[in-house]
């Protein structure tokens, strides 16, 4: 009995302290995700592997652009975010595939497909080291999700152990259009 | 001298006890909880076409169906083959772009049917991602065989699916598929009123 | 007792499983670079830099390309010092600067766009990946193309990279020389 109170202590103590690892053990999603990079708009915000920088964000209700020489109208149910983006590469060309705008409400709003063709889009383009690359964004979202938004950038969508630059857009610096129409030079 | 051998006969004999109903408690719990999980499923309630279902990740409001020999963008139908299209409303409830909807509707009453493919109607193109909280007019397409006889109702179930903040595997969050949520009935309209 | 063996054991079993991982990271990367020399084979050929053309700054047709962009043509040339069978297979063509940065090859689609542009005549030279389902039989030879877009400043100090699964961690190094 005098043996067993010890041995019971130690056994409970072990055990409180394997609990406490346990329960705060990071998931293994988060273990394996992205590696983020946080900075502003209008900063040059840079990862290991790549760096961005936010130039310009415009809303508009409707856009246009030619697609294949046909003008083609798109209009949606919440509003157009269309952002415009310098990227460079660091140390070896990279694609830059996924771009997600993060809401006021936290969800995820992928960059639309409705919109593929339009002109100097980045992610038709491929990022050379020693060369900037600008390019437009274009995402849809409901109007509500407006404020607080973070742009977030990475090679795929995904990223597993890989390099993701967070920027936070400024709701002040977002100009307003009715009708957006994408060129050849832009915005 | 037999009192003592008795009492560790005793001892023995409950220590055993004790194991085995333990044991044996595991065993029965266990074949309780797969019995229980294998009863029939409550009933699945008949919806009206209109009405909104809540299939977990998405919301879905079914209006009509029809069968023609034109896809939704213009584009004919593969040779030998003709459309059943479902006109339905697809809002995304979760928290981020998703482009899993295939499972999310399924015909019942049409065999050999495959995976359908999805048209933006405001677009009359593919449909890609659906944006979380934004609801968009859509049209499901089946490919059926031309000779395939098609029934003078439709038969679609609404396939729900539920979300687990933590999987089984790696703790992440994830939705997976469960059961139909709901039976939708819709008449099959006539071949030539269709297709539009 | 037995618990004294354990951590031994442990690093032992995470060896022998992390083996294969190790091989196949080993056979990704590109560690020990030598320069090509004649006379040596690499993945069973020897290699020389056979024509290299500058596009974007007007002297080579009249494309000019805005800023530092340019592009650069590089064939190689590998003749077969033995059978090359299989040997060629994930084959990694790649300009590096001096600096370590890596400049990766043009889509083939697009590659094969721009040298319809250039000539339109012409039949496409073949990539490293092409190339390599079918590698020259023993003392012959074939050209391999790639396309890249690089910045000019980096042109004085480019090398061509080569290297195959079979070779890597190893790989030849030749240097692009404009004229």
């Amino acid at each position: 009995m005098r043996r067993l109170f010890p041995a019971s202590l130690m056994i409970a103590i072990a055990g409180a302290i394997l609990l406490f690892l346990q329960s705060t053990t990071p998931p293994y999603a988060m273990l394996t995700g992205p590696i983020r990079t946080s900075g502003a708009q209008g900063d040059t915000v840079a990862s290991r592997t790549f760096s961005a920088r936010v130039d310009k964000v415009v809303r508009a209700k409707t856009i246009a652009y030619k697609r294949f020489g046909k003008d083609v109208e798109r209009e949606t149910s919440g509003v157009w975010l269309l952002v415009a983006v310098e990227a460079r590469a660091g140390s070896q060309t990279m694609p830059i595939r996924a771009a997600t705008i993060r809401g006021a409400s936290g969800r995820l709003y992928r960059q639309t497909r409705r919109a593929d063709g339009a002109p100097q889009l980045l992610s038709a383009k491929t990022v050379q080291p020693g060369l900037p690359t600008t390019g437009l964004l274009v995402f849809e979202l409901p109007e509500e999700e407006l404020a607080d938004m973070s742009l977030l950038l990475s090679g795929q969508y995904g990223p597993q152990l890989q390099d993701e630059i967070v920027i936070a857009l400024d709701d002040r610096k977002i100009a307003v259009r009715d009708r957006a129409v994408l060129g050849d030079d832009g915005l | 001298m037999k009192e003592s051998l008795f009492g560790r006969a005793n001892r023995a004999f409950t220590t055993k006890l004790l194991a085995g109903v333990g044991g044996l408690l595991a065993a029965f719990l266990s074949f309780a909880l797969s019995i229980y999980q294998s009863r029939t499923a409550g009933e699945v309630p008949r919806v009206d076409p209109g009405a909104v279902v809540d299939a977990g990740r998405w919301k879905v409001a079914v209006t009509s169906v029809s069968v023609g020999s034109q896809m939704p963008d213009g584009s004919r139908v593969s040779p030998g083959k003709k459309a059943l299209v479902v006109d339905l409303v697809l809002e995304n409830r979760s928290a981020e772009s998703s482009n899993l909807y295939g499972d999310a509707l399924k015909i019942e009453n049409v065999p050999d049917a495959a995976k359908p493919l999805f048209y933006l109607m405001r677009d009359r193109a593919l449909l890609w991602d659906v944006q979380p909280m934004m609801p968009e007019q859509v049209k499901a397409v089946w490919q059926v065989r031309q000779d395939q006889v098609l029934p003078e109702r439709a038969k679609l179930a609404v396939v729900g699916e539920i979300f687990k903040p933590r999987d089984n595997l790696y703790a992440a969050p994830g939705w997976f598929p469960t059961r139909p949520v709901a039976f939708v009935d819709l008449p099959l309209a006539a071949a030539g009123e269709a297709g539009r | 007792m037995s618990l004294v063996a354990l951590p031994p054991l442990l690093v032992a079993a995470f060896a022998v499983n992390a083996r294969r991982n190790v091989d196949d990271y080993l056979h990704q990367i590109e560690m020990i670079v030598r320069p090509a020399s004649d006379g040596e084979a690499h993945a069973g050929a020897e290699w020389r830099l056979a024509a290299v053309r500058l596009i974007g700054d007007g002297r080579d047709t009249k494309v000019t390309f805005p800023g530092q962009m340019r592009l650069v043509i590089v064939q190689l040339s590998a003749t077969a010092r033995q059978e090359i069978g299989e040997g060629w297979s994930q084959c990694r063509f790649t300009l590096v600067d001096d600096r370590g940065r890596r400049w990766l090859p043009l889509d083939p689609t697009l590659s094969r766009d721009i040298s319809r542009d250039l000539d339109r005549n012409a039949k496409p030279v073949e990539g490293c990946g092409i190339a390599s389902l079918h590698p020259p039989p023993k003392d012959k030879s074939v050209t391999i193309e790639e396309k890249f877009v690089v910045p000019a400043d980096v042109l004085p100090s480019l090398k061509a990279r080569l290297s195959f699964v079979g070779t890597r961690p190893g790989a030849i190094d030749l240097p692009v020389k404009f004229d």
